[in-house]
């Protein structure tokens, strides 16, 4: 009997030391390699359909676009070193960097940023992004099938491309550095989906489909090098377990979610951890303008006033935005008018009896099933039950919700936008615009706002196009179409073993080229 | 000397079973929560007061509440300092804020005492599970009785005579004992729009092969019974035979299923409300509640714990009761 004891008390005490000494070996942190956490797998490599922020930003990693975003707004020059534009503002010419090179080898050609470009627009690869070029001279032409090639893109050698556009259009320079203007290799085409065929600074090294993505260091860029030698992300989907694996040191870097936030921010270890990053990006309740009972702005003046946005934004997401004033976020206008809509309930009480509902409203809210911030919808609601309107929330499938935003069919839906490229047209046209809002978002209409947002397309930036948009700003605040809630800020915790980590204002201008381990 | 009937001798044997009253106790503690929900909460269910967020058990603050007209819900907002004055009340919130109602919309100043803490909105954690207990209660009794009226007709049907119906239904009862429950349960509620009349008809309409089966193993014993053969040649029908003599002496097993069943009905709606596949926020269910406070598990654990042992306290007391039951209406049991 005592021989059985001892022999368990043995195995007992195998197995923890086997524990303690594999656990030690995974603290044993290899100093060459960056590692993160995804939320959800990326939809492949293809840049043609690089739609959503995840694959953008892995797509920044292994491809080069001709120019790229800077840290902030700012756009710089990627394969192309130069570039300049004729008065007429239509003809952009492209100097291409002689030594850039795919990862094969082979070097990158005006020819290939037409194929790239042309591939995109291409009927045939029904890419949901040809938006991006169809202002090119001929794209149209070429998406009907009328025409074999883009007559607008042109390629004078090897290295120098020009490309001329229907009329002038001044984001189109920003477009070029999104994840969909990437440059692909077209030897590789067939197998794109799965094995990048770019030029970038990273190379995949492998992909395990909903559990982890890992690059190796391109050494033979022909740009600035990476300074560490590997990247890996891992899949969790849940942040309580990406918050462990960081404080385990498993990770070296992780977003915190704001739930998360207050326990962090009140650790006196983490102090100086924690970096916030302002985003470019915006939560809203957009309200169905074109039928009653939104229709009457006063109502849906009334629907902010009845929420204390900045409470919510204090308490429930423990300051992890910055309140909207309306639909631009403040970096992208050169000042703040900080006048933003107040809470005061009984302002909207009184505009609910002057829009003849004082009895109050019944409506729905609606929203898509994993949304972001979910739990916040729970505080409107009781907010606006407080002035008598009454809210059902209405969760459904992102697939389903989208189609019924895209027709027209919520009165209320909660959502958000984030920029595809630092400019506040970009929150402007495709909100806003009635050939948008009316086809696929809350029908609004302002010719005023139409008129002003097509002006800010044609001009250079400066003052007076700046001036514009926030003209434009004002008048869709003052229209109230939608409540405009917040523009998010991340908060970051990085270990104090990482050095070079500087936050981008857009997410695919990090392509982790300066950050690394410190020496052990 | 008076005999004693069988509900008699068995009351008497569940008064000396101590497990059995314990649940009973637990049941009843339940069921007068949920009748008294209004008298006994402190606060309406939905009501937030966001500044008194995720706090812990036992916590008390100042308050005030209004209502912005008569016909509005009661607001209550957390105040460092209250000035009143003929016409108005002036109250300074926690972040300093300075606002101003009109005498008319105020209610009363107090001090609010949390039992068991709030929850992420402000939410008074110990009145959601009072008004909890309701929901729980109207699910478990209204899907169990739905799944005991299937359960009972169709087992009385293909256990009292064999014919092609009754061999139907019986492969019918195989087919629904085939589907795991929960799937089935998800399955229905999320093809409708999400409300508690959809998951406690779903729970009622998945849950009764097992009475059927009883009901049916019952009936193929008791219809041998002598007085059943009696019946007959007195020249009963089957439908008097089956509805009067039969199913009197069937009820004793029936009402132990129909008790476990309420049990197994208040877990089956805590896991879909758990899955937001059952009542809709703000509605205080115990597994919305629960999932509610499952990611502020590491920060503030009351908010999941206090649903938690209100689901086990309700379920294990439905259990003992049953199981208390079946004893003391097991003849074989007396005198045990």
């Amino acid at each position: 009997m005592k021989n059985i004891i001892l022999k368990q008390f043995k195995i007992i005490l195998l197995t923890a030391v086997f524990i303690f000494v594999t656990d030690c070996g995974k603290r044993d942190r290899n100093p060459d390699v960056l590692r993160f956490a995804m939320s959800a797998d990326i939809r492949g490599f293809d840049p043609a359909f690089a739609t959503d922020i995840r694959t953008g930003k892995m797509m920044t990693l292994v491809y080069d676009n001709l120019v790229q975003f800077g840290d902030n707004t700012e756009v710089i020059p990627g394969i192309a070193y130069k570039w300049n534009l004729d008065e007429t503002g239509k003809i952009y010419t492209f100097y291409l960097e002689p030594s850039a090179a795919f990862h094969e080898g082979s070097k990158v050609t005006a020819g290939d940023v037409i194929f790239s470009f042309q591939r995109v627009l291409s009927p045939e690869i029904g890419s949901p992004q040809s938006w991006l070029f169809n202002k090119i001279d001929g794209a149209e032409a070429y998406m009907k099938g009328a025409e074999t090639f883009v007559r607008g893109l042109t390629k004078i050698n090897d290295s120098t491309l020009v490309i001329t556009l229907n009329e002038p259009f001044a984001p189109f320079i920003q477009y070029l550095a999104m994840p969909s203007a990437s440059i692909v290799n077209a030897k590789h085409e067939d197998s794109i989906k799965e094995i990048p065929a770019g030029s970038g600074p990273w190379i995949l090294d492998n992909w395990q489909r909903d559990a982890a993505i890992s690059f190796r260091k391109n050494d033979n860029y022909w740009g600035r090098k990476p300074k560490t030698e590997q990247l890996s992300f891992r899949i969790l989907s849940e942040s309580l377990s990406r918050m462990g694996e960081f404080e385990a040191g498993n990770l070296d870097i992780v977003d915190i979610p704001d739930i998360e936030l207050t326990r962090w921010k009140n650790q006196k270890h983490w102090d100086g951890s924690v970096v916030g990053k302002d985003e470019l990006n915006i939560w809203y309740i957009g309200m169905n303008c074109s039928r009653p009972p939104f229709n009457d702005r006063r109502l849906r003046l009334a629907m902010s006033l009845a929420i204390d946005r900045e409470k919510i934004l204090s308490i429930l997401l423990s300051e992890s935005g910055t309140l909207a004033e309306g639909p631009v976020p403040p970096q992208l206008m050169q000042s703040l008018q900080n006048d933003p809509i107040p809470f005061d309930p009984e302002e909207a009480m009184r505009l609910l009896k002057s829009s003849g509902y004082e009895h109050g409203i019944q409506t729905e809210l609606w929203v898509a099933g994993g949304s972001e911030m979910f739990h916040v919808l729970e505080a409107f609601q009781y907010y606006w039950s407080a002035v008598g309107i009454s809210v059902t929330i209405m969760r459904s499938d992102w697939n389903v919700f989208k189609t019924a935003v895209r027709e027209g069919k919520p009165d209320l839906y909660y959502l958000d936008w984030f920029a595809d490229y630092p400019d506040g047209e970009n929150f402007l046209y495709p909100l806003f615009h009635s050939k948008e809002s009316m086809t696929k978002r809350n029908r609004y209409s302002n010719p005023a706002v139409d008129r002003n947002i097509e002006t800010i397309q044609r001009l250079r930036n400066g003052k007076e196009r700046n001036d514009l948009i926030k003209e434009t700003h004002r008048l869709i605040k003052d229209d109230a179409p939608w409540v405009f809630l917040w523009h998010g800020r991340t908060h970051t915790a990085v270990h104090p073993w990482i050095e070079g980590y500087k936050p981008k204002l857009i997410f695919n201008a990090e392509r982790y080229l300066e950050m690394h381990h410190m020496p052990l | 000397m008076q005999t004693k009937g069988i509900w008699q001798i068995a009351w008497q044997s569940m008064r000396s079973n101590a497990a059995a009253m314990g649940g009973l106790f637990m049941v009843a503690l339940v069921m007068l929560l949920g009748a008294f929900a209004p008298v006994i909460a402190p606060m309406h269910p939905a009501t937030q007061v966001l500044d008194f967020r995720n706090v812990p058990p036992g916590f008390h603050g100042k308050v005030i509440r209004f209502k912005y007209a008569p016909a509005l819900p009661e607001q209550i907002e957390a105040v460092t300092s209250v000035k009143k004055t003929d016409l108005h009340i002036e109250f300074v919130n926690l972040a300093g804020k300075a606002r101003t109602i009109a005498r008319s919309q105020y209610i009363s100043e107090d001090n609010v005492y949390y039992l068991l803490g709030t929850d992420h909105f402000g939410r008074d954690i110990f009145s959601r599970i009072v008004y909890g207990a309701r929901i729980s209660l109207i699910v478990g009794f209204s899907a169990s009785t739905i799944s005991m009226l299937i359960g009972v007709i169709l087992g009385a049907i293909g256990g009292y005579r064999e014919s092609f119906a009754s061999k139907l239904i019986m492969r019918f009862t195989d087919v629904m004992f085939g589907f795991p429950a929960l799937l089935f349960l998800i399955g229905i509620t999320a093809a409708f729009d999400p409300s508690l009349t959809v998951v406690f008809l779903a729970i009622g309409f998945v849950s009764w092969p097992g009475m059927c089966r009883l009901m049916r193993g019952q009936v193929l014993k008791v219809r041998e019974e002598l007085f059943v053969s009696a019946a007959k040649t007195l020249g009963f029908q089957s439908q008097r035979i089956l509805w009067r003599h039969i199913l009197p002496n069937c009820l004793a097993p029936i009402l132990v299923t129909y008790t476990l069943g309420i049990a197994g009905a208040i877990m089956a709606e805590a896991s879909l409300s758990f899955l937001g596949l059952g009542a809709q926020p703000p509605t205080p269910s115990w597994g919305a509640m629960i999932n509610n406070g499952k990611d502020f598990i590491r920060t503030a654990p009351w908010i999941s714990l206090s649903p938690g042992i209100a689901i086990a306290i309700t379920v294990l007391g439905f259990n003992l009761l049953g199981d208390g039951l079946r004893d003391a209406l097991d003849p074989k049991m007396q005198g045990k």
